[in-house]
């Protein structure tokens, strides 16, 4: 079997290995977990049986799977995983979704929050003419408010800098 | 017959109906067409939207937007040499080579034609044998069920992308990430962590948006950020000439094309997992073999986008078969399509004919009328669409899908929870679609695996013979046997494959 990897695939054969273990771990994760299952009646077939053997499964394909991918690295000596990958592919993304929105709309409220991680996205996906950039997302914002907030009675706090600000005025 | 002429009837009954079609042909035909969206996408997106509609108008909805998404894909593929969607990339080959000489009216033209035929028989197909169909699984219990389900896992998992293992194990997720909740039978909690928000199970709209949305959205980040990979931008060189009129010749040479296409194309539909980008390739290999023209297949045949396009539409119909009589989704919108059965409350099953005739029927006349209008906006409209869709440049359209996609998850169920759940399934979204594995098998196993569950321990709790009942039971058995056979056949396949093959990672 002939096996060729560029250079310039290596980091996605890392991030691969990586998604393997992680992969690995949550399977022994979950083993765990559905080993706590109450067992209640003995029927042959309790509520852990079938989470014990997917879980199971899973551990075992990510085991031999990560074992193979870690085989052929050592063959062909590739470069250590690079946190560039991962970083700004994963992390960046999750970080913006999870915690800059979130803490952003609780903060500023919905119209506001909404409108600076707009901003923000846009950024990322090379809208950088400031002048565009602010009105789209001041325009986008507006329009989701009130549809989301004021029309279909979504449930959004008004913020609490914005309730503090309101306070000492 | 007079089913669906019933079918109709109902639909006069609600004509806001009527302007729902016209929307989610117009959104179908659009989304298809721009690269880097889906049908599948754009559906897990709307349906929060839907809870607020009625059970026919949010099925109707949806049900024409997917149809609609699936020819859209092919003005994409015609005129930028990039599919809208995964079924239309056999149509690019011989499509685009038209664009370039100046015939893409005709090509798009000839598509739109085409997918109407196909989707009009894949219908006829669903109408007259769902019916029969059910009659036949009436009769079926528990161990029957859990054949279905297991062949269900295996067939999908098996067939569903490049590689067999990680098929398999994208399945398996889905059912693990299924069985989170509270038990069926015995009520305990299982897989929760002591979260009293995970006792509740994992929504399927949160998991939807994030394996679909979330992750395109992170996957067209992931190129903006990357020099030298282009994100899904067109270029147009749709250049007209006098020859853009299809010929009585070309008429002649395409039809029985179309019918063989149609088959193909229906026969695969009834197939759960195979779906319309196997469908497109049977049809165009076949047509290409048989073909009257070998010379122009690959350099412009306008029989080479007729096959693809018939086969690829003709699945829609009868990929809703193994759903509505057997509660089995056989494609990703038909499992999308399933969760809004559920939310409103639908049984799925063989009784479906009984329990919700008038729905069905209208939702199947629907149907009708959905592939008629958008065969009109394709015949008519699609070069100026494609026109209009060479000015959007898709980034633009990104950031407000993002904002869309939270309100979507937060709705669904008005619990923030949701929405971590949506980014975190964002994200395993696109770590899976990055190393190859599926998310459509994802998807479906995650929808089908507290069923499977079900059947699987009512019928060892309900027999003497304890695992042994699916000896005893012979469907049971030959659906069992069925999946074992398309694994053994599939794995062997690949490993053939892999013997002389370079491996590629990406």
């Amino acid at each position: 079997m002939q096996v060729r990897i560029s250079n310039d695939q290596s980091h996605i054969f890392w991030e691969e290995v990586v998604f393997t273990i992680a992969l690995m771990i949550m399977g022994i994760v979950f083993m765990i977990a559905a080993a706590t299952i109450d067992l209640h009646e003995d029927t042959g077939l309790t509520a852990r049986s079938l989470p014990m053997l997917v879980s199971v499964i899973i551990t075992f394909y990510s085991v031999v799977k990560a074992t193979s991918l870690l085989r052929l690295a050592y063959y062909h000596r590739f470069p250590m995983i690079g946190a560039e990958g991962i970083t700004v592919k994963i992390i960046l993304p999750l970080s913006l979704t999870m915690i800059v929105y979130v803490s952003l709309v609780m903060a500023l409220g919905y119209a506001i929050g909404t409108a600076f991680i707009l901003m923000i996205v846009l950024w990322i996906f090379n809208i950088r003419q400031l002048f565009l950039n602010f009105m789209l997302s001041v325009i986008v914002a507006t329009i989701s408010n009130y549809i989301f907030v004021d029309t279909l009675g979504l449930f959004m706090p008004t913020g609490w800098l914005i309730e503090s600000i309101q306070k000492l005025l | 017959m007079i089913d669906i002429i019933g079918g109709f009837l109902t639909l006069l009954n609600e004509p806001s109906v009527f302007g729902f079609i016209v929307i989610g042909v117009l959104i179908g035909v659009v989304v298809g067409a721009l690269p880097g969206m889906s049908a599948a996408a754009t559906i897990a997106l709307l349906v929060p939207i839907t809870l607020y509609m009625s059970p026919l108008t949010a099925l109707v909805f949806l049900y024409v937007l997917g149809k609609a998404g699936r020819f859209g894909g092919s003005i994409a593929a015609i005129l930028f040499n990039t599919p809208g969607t995964v079924a239309s990339s056999a149509t690019m080959i011989d499509g685009y080579q038209l664009t370039n000489k100046g015939r893409s009216k005709v090509a798009l033209r000839m598509s739109a034609f085409a997918s109407v035929c196909g989707d009009l028989s894949g219908d006829i197909l669903l109408i007259f044998g769902a019916v029969v169909i059910a009659s036949y699984t009436e009769g079926l219990g528990p161990p029957e069920y859990f054949g279905i389900y297991f062949m269900a896992f295996v067939v999908i998992g098996s067939v569903i992308g490049t590689s067999v293992p990680k098929g398999l194990i994208s399945a398996a997720m889905g059912i693990l990430c299924s069985l989170i909740g509270t038990d069926p039978i015995t009520g305990a909690a299982r897989l929760t962590f002591d979260s009293l928000q995970l006792s509740r199970g994992l929504g399927l709209i949160p998991i939807l948006v994030g394996i679909f949305v979330i992750s395109e959205l992170f996957e067209q980040a992931w190129k903006a950020t990357k020099p030298g990979i282009r994100s899904n931008e067109c270029d147009s060189k749709v250049i007209e000439t006098d020859r853009n009129v299809i010929t009585k010749e070309e008429w002649r040479y395409c039809g029985p094309v179309i019918f063989r296409s149609s088959i193909i194309g229906s026969v695969i539909g009834m197939l759960p997992g195979l779906g319309s980008a196997v469908a497109c390739f049977v049809a165009y290999g076949e047509e290409k073999r048989r073909a009257r023209r070998p010379q122009l297949w690959g350099n412009g045949a306008i029989e080479g986008v007729a096959a693809p396009e018939a086969a690829n539409n003709a699945v829609s119909g009868p990929s809703m078969i193994p759903l509505l009589v057997l509660g089995i989704p056989g494609s990703t919108i038909a499992a999308l399509l399933m969760g809004v059965f559920l939310i409103h409350g639908i049984q799925l099953g063989p009784t479906i004919f009984e329990t919700s005739r008038e729905l069905i029927y209208a939702l199947f006349a629907s149907g009708l009328i959905g592939i008629i209008s958008y065969g009109l906006v394709g015949y008519y409209l699609a070069p100026i669409l494609g026109y209009y869709i060479t000015r959007v440049q898709i980034k633009y359209i990104y950031p407000f899908i993002f904002v869309t996609a939270f309100i979507a998850a937060y709705s669904s169920a008005a619990n923030f929870f949701d929405v971590y759940v949506m980014a975190f399934f964002g994200i395993i979204g696109f770590l899976m679609n990055r190393f190859n594995y599926s998310t459509s098998a994802f998807i479906i196993a995650f929808v089908l695996g507290r069923g499977a569950e079900e059947s699987l321990r009512q019928s060892v709790l309900l027999s003497d013979s304890g695992f042994f009942v699916f000896l005893e039971r012979p469907v049971a058995l030959i659906f069992i046997l069925i999946g074992l056979i398309v694994f053994f056949w599939r794995g062997m396949h690949q490993i053939k494959q892999k013997d002389t093959e370079v491996i590629n990672l990406h």
